[in-house]
């Protein structure tokens, strides 16, 4: 009996010690969130300048979480991984049991333009006394923007390369496109444009818009 | 990016993610810089004069208004 009251008091022991140790590494390291970057003034260098002539007349913001979930294969990996997790230094995972290996999830605030391309001159705009007539091509989706500063780490347990971070990006990316698809904003682009031009062109002459 | 200090071996992707963020807002505020403004003024001076031109005008002024001016 009193060795058993002796093992508890040694388990207790140990239990306390490994959670000081713990709040005393992590205070030392410090959180991910403590803002302490600064970037050093760089030359901005650039790459290439391209000149475009598009006209958006949509633009549709969308939020999406991307997540990648990697879990333990069988229940001794699964042992053996959550050990590992507790001898991990870094604190690169939660010190929790569970069935997950590691996880990264991300919420991407993105940003779709559609409109038109009219670059080669390709809209034609003829006219006689008392009609102008517009041919513009289809609305298409020119731009979707995915970028940090509208990226936030939601989650991150275990270790995850930069690739698997842009992989996630590009996942984000899919989903605005298919949002977009959905939400059948090419119509409402074309209408959109057919406002415009009525204000651009104040005219008495009957004025016919065509997407072709 | 690889080691820090002899405690932590790598950045996380919460880390390099606020990285890219300075990244973006330095290239951000430092667009003014470059001509890029007054080229894409160019740009749209060029294509506004052709658009009305295919209307039968023959000359054609563009002026921007600044936000205050609207």
């Amino acid at each position: 009996m009193r060795s058993k009251i002796r093992l508890l008091k040694n388990l207790v022991v140990l239990a306390v010690i490994y959670l000081a140790g713990f709040y005393i590494f992590r205070a030392c390291k410090g959180t991910s969130n403590d803002p302490d970057f600064v970037l050093e003034d760089t030359p901005l260098h650039i790459e290439s300048v391209r000149r475009i002539a598009e006209v958006a007349t949509m633009s549709f913001q969308d939020e999406v979480v991307a997540d990648t979930v990697e879990y333990f294969k069988g229940s001794e990996d699964k042992w053996i991984g959550n050990l590992k997790k507790l001898s991990d230094l870094e604190i690169k995972h939660f010190i929790r049991y569970s069935n997950v290996k590691r996880r990264l999830t991300l919420i991407v605030k993105g940003e779709a333009k559609v409109g038109f391309e009219l670059t080669d001159k390709n809209y034609r705009i003829a006219q006689n006394v008392d009609t102008i007539w517009f041919h513009f091509p289809k609305a298409k989706l020119l731009d979707v923007n995915v970028n940090p500063l509208h990226t936030e780490v939601f989650q991150e347990s275990g270790i995850w390369n930069d690739v698997a971070r842009q992989k996630l990006m590009n996942k984000a990316k899919t989903r605005i496109v298919k949002d977009v698809n959905k939400a059948e904003l090419t119509q409402k682009a074309e209408k959109s444009m057919s406002d415009l031009i009525l204000q651009l062109v104040s005219d008495e002459r009957k004025i016919l818009i065509y997407y072709e | 990016m690889v080691d820090v200090n002899g405690m932590r071996s790598s950045f996380t992707q919460e880390e390099k993610n606020k990285i890219l963020q300075l990244g973006e807002s330095s290239i951000r505020s430092s667009l003014g810089e470059t001509r890029i403004f007054k080229e894409a003024e160019k740009n749209t001076i060029s294509f506004v004069q052709e658009f009305y031109q295919q209307m039968g005008f023959e000359k054609v002024i563009v002026k921007f208004q600044t936000n205050d001016e609207k």
